[in-house]
């Protein structure tokens, strides 16, 4: 299925596990390295920074080709001749996509990550606004055409926007089809993400699928954080009721409390799973849907002012973060509060966005007339 | 999580020693499973909510008992975050110190936001520093700067240059950025472009010297993007004098693209890239658009500029970033 060469696939499958147990402290560094040099993997992979580089600059490049060719047509083109147009440029990029595969190895190298969304666009454009389709066929024509981009380059997030456009067609299918659909959407759809997180963390540690590792995992991720979605009482109550026009007291789903558990139950179980399993993306989501957690409650209560629940929340947070600190100290049954892998640049960016929410939270200055950064009250105008 | 194909290959092409392989299949091997990030997430977003709420409080309690009460809570944080640091900091070196753990960084960064609220309220409510609004940010920037140098904490270095910049006039961080575009005033043009050279010229400095050799990345990282960001407002403002402005950014841009190439950095490489091919482009079109009777095929000759420049500038990537690591 998949247009990359599986030896080099296979050896970079290889790096990962070694990589892995290098972390894990079961192999050398040296080790690691004699492994990588008996493997290599001749793909064309830039680092993170090249590779967004890249990326711009072939979506620049990409763009203004689409645009120069609309640019030729005459003016009173019909709407058939610009979709036609779409689906030919999906087959020239996908061509140019193949051969830099085949000719230059690229993988992950920023231009293929540009290509295939091109490719999944133009052809998805094309096709939809070529045949005039129901909401449901038009994002079931975009599941299909993600997913084949997906498993043929391995894009994780052409796979998660495939799984997305599958679950928008199966929400209309379901609630137009079923007379008790309306009522049964969420559950429906709790017990469809449940199962994808099932099968993906299954799949993970299956040899057959180790290419689509990153696939998985971001599927694994989305999976986590829908059923998250759907099981939250906020959206079921309130987002889900407006959307169907329709008052609270009259919100088909019954099952109030079932909600209201799943609310602050779910990250707590993700956070708990994380931690017994050693599931960093089990462990980071929990982390994460704490936040939207607190967020409903803040909605439907407010016993104390915002500020001082931020105030105390984040002390509270500090405070245990602290006492967790020095509870792992000794790397306690294989966990560790130790840096594994350094991070360039990271404390620069959280400087400056903590400036900009001191300065936020600063009362505008008399004279110069603002917030600024450094709580002297200057802005840029100062 | 190790899958028992790769260990059997490894065992069958002989890559690893019969030990190593054991150390792999070992069911007593404690797998270390690292928290850190999700630890500096959670002090990171503690600190942020802290400064947030305390910020909202004081504000909101302006000219209340309780303002002066929660003034004096966060000077008692501030005082109390920088003898804590004090107590765990490493013996000054000039060299890199490690701090003892991440609780420390997040203290200190608490301890020098708190610091920042409580100067930035001090002179909003009891004007202590008078007209001389310079001041209060001098004094935090003093303050910050020291501090950074004596725990050795690259965040807290930053946040002084950050002050530094506002101190001058001009605010660096990405949201400010963002919403107000290029700088459209003489002064700030010029204030950027001095205060580029600085930092650029202190991190230089630090390095050659070895004063804190490691903060020279957080000093040129602010003085090439206040420089890049500085030249190319000049060129778009000063429209009648555009080379004047274009010949120092052509001349930064190689200078930065010699830098690169020496410190094998595939970062400021890529910056260089889009920030020297915006203002060629400038130029260029400005240029193209001046010549009689083009403007009915301007529209398609910078499409086709923009495609054939696209690409170029692909394939310079490509090839830069296969000779930087061949290096």
């Amino acid at each position: 299925m998949t247009a990359h060469n599986k030896k080099e696939l296979h050896h970079l499958w290889l790096h990962e596990q070694a990589a892995a147990a290098c972390v894990q402290g079961r192999i050398s560094a040296e080790e690691k390295a004699a492994i990588i040099k008996k493997y290599p993997a001749a793909f064309y992979t830039p680092n993170k920074i090249m590779r967004f580089g890249l990326f711009l600059l072939a979506n620049f490049a990409i763009s203004s080709a689409i645009g120069l060719s609309q640019m030729v047509l005459p003016s009173d083109k019909n709407e058939n001749i610009i979709s036609i147009l779409l689906i030919v440029w999906g087959c020239i990029f996908i061509a140019i996509q193949e051969y830099n595969i085949r000719k230059h190895a690229h993988f992950r190298s920023g231009v293929d990550d540009a290509l295939e969304w091109y490719i999944a666009g133009s052809l998805g454009i094309g096709i939809l606004s070529l045949f005039k389709l129901s909401v449901s066929a038009n994002a079931f024509v975009i599941g299909i055409i993600t997913l084949l981009v997906a498993l043929r380059y391995i894009n994780a997030l052409l796979a998660v926007l495939s799984l997305l456009a599958f679950s928008v067609s199966f929400y209309f299918e379901y609630t137009e089809r079923l007379s008790f659909g309306i009522a049964t959407i969420a559950y429906a759809f709790l017990i469809i993400f449940a199962a994808i997180v099932f099968l993906t963390v299954r799949s993970l540690s299956n040899f057959k699928t180790r290419f689509y590792t990153q696939c998985l995992e971001f599927l694994q991720a989305t999976s986590l954080v829908a059923f998250y979605i759907c099981g939250n009482f906020f959206v079921q109550f309130e987002l889900m009721a407006e959307l169907r026009n329709e008052p609270d007291e009259q919100a088909p789903v019954s099952a109030g409390w079932l909600f209201w558990i799943l609310t602050y139950a779910t990250p707590v179980i993700y956070t708990a799973l994380g931690i017994i399993y050693k599931k960093g993306l089990f462990l980071r989501t929990g982390i994460l849907l704490l936040i939207p957690a607190y967020m409903t409650y803040r909605f439907y209560f407010h016993y104390f002012p915002l500020e001082w629940e931020i105030f105390w929340l984040g002390l509270i947070l500090f405070v245990a973060a602290y006492f967790l600190i020095r509870f792992l100290k000794g790397d306690r049954s294989g966990y560790t509060s130790r840096q594994i892998k350094e991070s360039a640049g990271l404390k620069e960016l959280q400087a400056m966005v903590l400036a900009d929410t001191i300065a936020g939270n600063t009362p505008p200055h008399p004279i110069t007339g603002g917030g600024s950064t450094g709580g002297g009250g200057a802005t840029g105008n100062y | 999580m190790i899958q028992k194909e790769f260990i059997g290959q490894l065992q069958e092409d002989n890559t690893l020693s019969p030990e190593a392989i054991d150390r792999l299949r070992s069911p007593d091997h404690k797998d270390f499973f690292s928290v850190y990030w999700e630890l500096e997430f959670i002090l990171y977003g503690g600190v942020m909510m802290i400064c947030s709420g305390l910020g909202t409080l004081v504000y909101k309690n302006i000219d209340t008992i309780g303002h002066i009460a929660v003034l004096a809570f966060i000077a008692v944080l501030t005082v109390s975050g920088h003898i804590y640091c004090y107590k765990h900091n490493a013996p000054f070196s000039w060299k890199k110190t490690r701090s003892s753990n991440i609780i420390f960084d997040y203290v200190l960064m608490l301890s020098a936001a708190c610091m920042l609220i409580f100067i930035g309220y001090l002179q909003y409510q009891y004007n202590v520093f008078g007209e001389r609004y310079g001041l209060a940010t001098f004094i935090p920037m003093v303050i910050l700067f020291i501090s950074a140098y004596f725990f050795d904490h690259i965040g807290v270095l930053s946040l002084a240059i950050i002050n530094l910049a506002t101190w001058a006039g001009i605010a660096v961080t990405p949201q400010k950025i963002l919403q107000e575009g290029l700088w459209n005033e003489d002064r700030l043009i010029f204030t950027a472009v001095v205060l580029g050279l600085f930092l650029l010229a202190v991190g230089f400095l630090v390095k050659k010297k070895e004063f804190k050799a490691h903060f020279e990345f957080t000093y040129k990282n602010f003085g090439t993007h206040l420089l890049f960001i500085a030249l190319l407002s000049g060129l778009i403002i000063y429209e009648k004098f555009y080379l004047i402005w274009f010949l120092p950014l052509a001349a930064f841009t190689y200078y930065m693209y010699r830098q690169s190439i020496r410190e094998h950095s595939f970062y400021f490489m890529l910056i260089l890239t889009l920030y020297g091919y915006g203002g060629a482009s400038y130029v260029l079109i400005h240029s193209l658009s001046k010549i009689p009777g083009i403007l009915p095929v301007m529209e398609y000759l910078t499409t086709i500029y923009s495609i054939a420049s696209a690409l170029m500038l692909v394939r310079f990537l490509i090839k830069m970033n296969k000779k930087l690591k061949k290096q």
